[in-house]
């Protein structure tokens, strides 16, 4: 999975928890606070509608009051001055109740027989039939009510009409005192509507569903959360306490829907703000991290494929990253001087290795040349050639007697024979010791078919590779040696390996011809092409060190001639000299005379695209 | 211990050219004794002109090519009661055991074999030998190619020693 992905994932994912988190937490305590608050209101609006109720009743009261604690009423209600008080306070009737703002006026006597009364719709100014005696029936049904003057009550009674709004007094003086004379009553149709408009509630009276139980009906308001409202609903009772209708209060969930809009805006503007915050936070990242580190993955897989370990660009900041591609840097800089020093190494140990195997086998082959040669010799070990020199002479010898002279003449014969026989082992055993030289020989000509190798050339760009030469023998061998370095590099074609055995070779007869001098040691080495061949690059050495003389020059690349005597070893001028053939270049050395320097130059093919095997 | 034993030589070489030029300087030579003794001539020069040269004391040997081969042979010439007097031993016997390890787990089973390490490549120095193959007196370093009066040489003076410090 790719860092990216991940960082992604975690992102969304942190956020996606977060939010769910934001939203539990929103729902499970700001939304039952906006719910408790609508709940409240509902209870609100409910007590708002009874409380109408309740200022209906007052407005009764007080008219009813009017009437009934004053002393003409309670004259009149004793049966004094009826006409007079009928004439004065209750004429014309309908305007009566008009001013009044009732629908009904009730005077009941201490019989309970009715005084006076008139009923009428307001509206319509038409009397509203049988009220005044169903009224007058219900404050008699229930005597106690404005029996007295604590008695005095206001409330509602259901009626063929409707409910009316009622409020009962007793008939009293002026003061307050005196026998009750009776009840006033005045009652007025309640307008359901009026109170919509002064509570501005929405409401509505039930009738009971029939039969009625009571043991059902609810003793406190009822809240029931409906979609689209609260319904509160409640008993209205008269004034006698008896269950006349429900009272059913619908309140808007305003609050709820406010909440949850509040609810889910902040939502909406958080994922909005998340998502925004995500999407900063990405492009920082990816600029910062993910860019950075897809380029150093990019680096190390192709370091990784094609094992060419080259630094790495993304060293810009200061951060983990910037460090990380500075310590790659550092370690691909270590790593390719490993690499280097390893190959010469291998490169020599390799030489080392197939020249010693080949000197194994040349000495090796040699012993059956040594033993058989031994051999022929042993043919002839001994005195007996002596011997046969001795007999010849004694033999020609006059005074040898004819016995010995016959033993000799026995001898010579037999050593002629033993001769003949001699020279053929000989013969058989020079055709062996020409088998062993044969053999020999093989041995050479597969060390010099080795020797004749392809060499496998490439691109080798100069200047990089000096410094790498530089590096490991100036700098180690001579610290305080001068070395300048050409500006601009140049790609030629041949063996990198090779050619640095070659460049050390040359840096290191440099170093020591400056060991010793007086003045301060300076190598420089330049790059041109050459100005005898535009395809070849021409490489100079210099060195100010103690020079040649000039019948030197081409000798110090001959077999055998050494510039000095090195302790250290080396594969020497000759070496490079056919190397530098090998690869398709020459070497030669200039020099002014000794203490004026040498310079090698060395010419090389220019880079190609097509590269060619050298044979 | 037996003083009169005919010594023991063992020469290990995978070079079987060089095992054949072993043979030619060790082996006593029939050719050589063919040739010069021809018709009974030596008896008869010796008539003539006086004694020969002396006969050479007699030695018997091995020729193996693989270093293996050279520690079982050790092994089983020690366990018969008649061990090797001096081993020829080259160093680079590809593809199995090479010099350094036989001279190793020879001299662990003989302290008195001598040893002659034949080579013709420098990979071991003598010092390196003698570490795990000495004493001195019973190490030798000749480098290839086999110089014969030189091998002779060496092998007679290695049985000599040989006898002349069984005899004390």
């Amino acid at each position: 999975m790719r860092i990216s992905s991940k960082i992604n994932a975690a992102l969304f994912g942190a956020f996606a928890c977060g939010t769910l988190a934001t939203y539990v937490v929103l729902e499970s305590t700001i939304k039952p606070q906006f719910d408790q608050i609508e709940r409240s209101a509902a209870q609100l609006n409910h007590k708002r509608v009874t409380d109408a109720f309740e200022a209906f009743t007052d407005k009764l009261k007080t008219a009813t009051h009017d009437y009934a604690f004053w002393d003409e009423t309670y004259s009149f209600m004793q049966g004094e001055k009826t006409e007079e008080y009928i004439a004065s306070n209750l004429t014309p009737e309908f305007k009566t109740v008009e001013n009044l703002g009732v629908n009904a006026l009730i005077f009941l006597g201490a019989d309970n027989k009715l005084r006076w009364g008139v009923a009428y719709d307001l509206e319509t100014q038409e009397p509203l039939d049988n009220m005044v005696e169903e009224i007058a029936h219900f404050s008699r049904s229930h005597a106690y009510i404005g029996g007295s003057a604590d008695q005095a009550k206001r409330g509602i009674i259901g009626t063929s009409k409707g409910l009316f709004l009622v409020a009962i007094a007793p008939a009293l003086k002026s003061d307050g005192t005196g026998d009750p004379m009776g009840k006033v009553i005045s009652a007025k149709l309640l307008d359901v509507e009026a109170a919509k408009q002064l509570t501005g509630v929405d409401f509505s009276l039930e009738e009971f569903p029939q039969p009625v139980n009571h043991a059902s009906l609810p003793e406190n308001i009822e809240l029931k959360t409906l979609d689209e409202r609260i319904q509160t609903t409640s008993v209205l009772r008269s004034i006698v306490a008896r269950p006349l209708v429900y009272l059913k209060v619908n309140s808007p969930r305003d609050v709820s829907r406010a909440g949850s809009t509040a609810i889910q805006s902040a939502m909406l503007m958080m994922i909005t703000v998340g998502l925004a915050a995500i999407g900063i936070l990405w492009a920082f990242l990816e600029r910062t991290v993910v860019s950075r580190v897809a380029a150093l993955k990019e680096h190390f897989a192709t370091a990784g494929n094609s094992g060419k370990i080259t630094a790495t660009p993304g060293t810009n900041g200061t951060d983990e990253i910037g460090d990380l591609a500075r310590s790659f840097n550092s370690m691909a800089g270590q790593v390719n001087q490993l690499r280097d020093a390893l190959a010469d190494s291998s490169y020599m140990s390799g030489l080392s290795e197939w020249a010693a195997g080949t000197l194994h086998n040349v000495r090796n082959g040699l012993s059956p040349v040594t033993a058989t040669t031994w051999q022929v010799q042993q043919l002839f070990e001994g005195p007996w050639l002596k011997n046969i020199e001795t007999a010849a002479k004694e033999h020609a010898d006059a005074a040898t007697t004819p016995d010995r002279r016959e033993k000799l003449n026995t001898f010579l014969v037999g050593s002629a024979a033993r001769f003949v026989e001699a020279a053929k082992k000989t013969t058989d055993l020079t055709a062996k010791i020409n088998d062993a030289s044969q053999a020999i020989l093989d041995i050479v000509a597969e060390f010099e078919s080795y020797a004749h190798r392809k060499t496998i050339l490439e691109p080798v760009d100069l200047l990089l590779m000096f410094k790498t030469v530089a590096a490991s023998t100036i700098d180690v061998q001579m610290k305080d040696t001068e070395l300048i370095l050409p500006h601009a590099s140049a790609i030629i074609t041949g063996n990198e390996v090779i050619l640095r055995q070659v460049i050390s070779n040359i840096f290191v007869n440099a170093v020591e011809a400056i060991e010793g001098q007086q003045h301060r040691g300076r190598i420089e080495v330049s790059i041109a092409t050459s100005g005898q061949n535009s395809a070849l690059t021409r490489i100079a050495i210099s060195d100010n060190g103690e020079g040649l003389e000039s019948d030197r020059l081409d000798a110090i690349f001959q077999r055998g001639v050494s510039t000095r005597n090195r302790a250290t070893g080396g594969l020497g001028l000759h070496w490079c000299a056919n190397a530098v053939k090998v690869m398709g270049g020459s070497i030669r050395a200039e020099s002014d005379g000794p203490g004026l320097g040498v310079t090698i130059i060395l010419e090389l093919p220019k880079y190609e695209a097509n590269l060619k095997e050298a044979a | 211990m037996s003083i009169n034993r005919t010594p023991r030589l063992l020469v290990v070489d995978d070079d079987l050219g060089v095992i054949a030029a072993y043979r030619l300087v060790l082996e006593k030579s029939t050719e050589r004794r063919t040739v010069q003794d021809m018709f009974g001539l030596n008896a008869l020069e010796k008539e003539l002109f006086g004694a020969a040269a002396a006969e050479e004391q007699p030695w018997r040997i091995t020729f193996l090519d693989q270093g293996i081969d050279a520690v079982n042979a050790v092994k089983w010439a020690i366990e018969d009661g008649d061990p090797f007097t001096a081993i020829f031993l080259d160093v680079r016997m590809p593809p199995g055991m090479d010099g350094f390890e036989v001279a190793e787990q020879v001299r662990k089973m003989d302290p008195n074999v001598h040893m002659v390490i034949v080579t013709g490549f420098s990979d071991f120095m003598y010092e390196d030998f003698l570490e795990i193959a000495g004493p001195a007196d019973r190490l030798t370093y000749m480098p290839k190619p086999v110089w014969p009066d030189q091998l002779r040489s060496v092998a007679r003076s290695l049985i000599n020693k040989d006898t002349s410090l069984s005899l004390h």
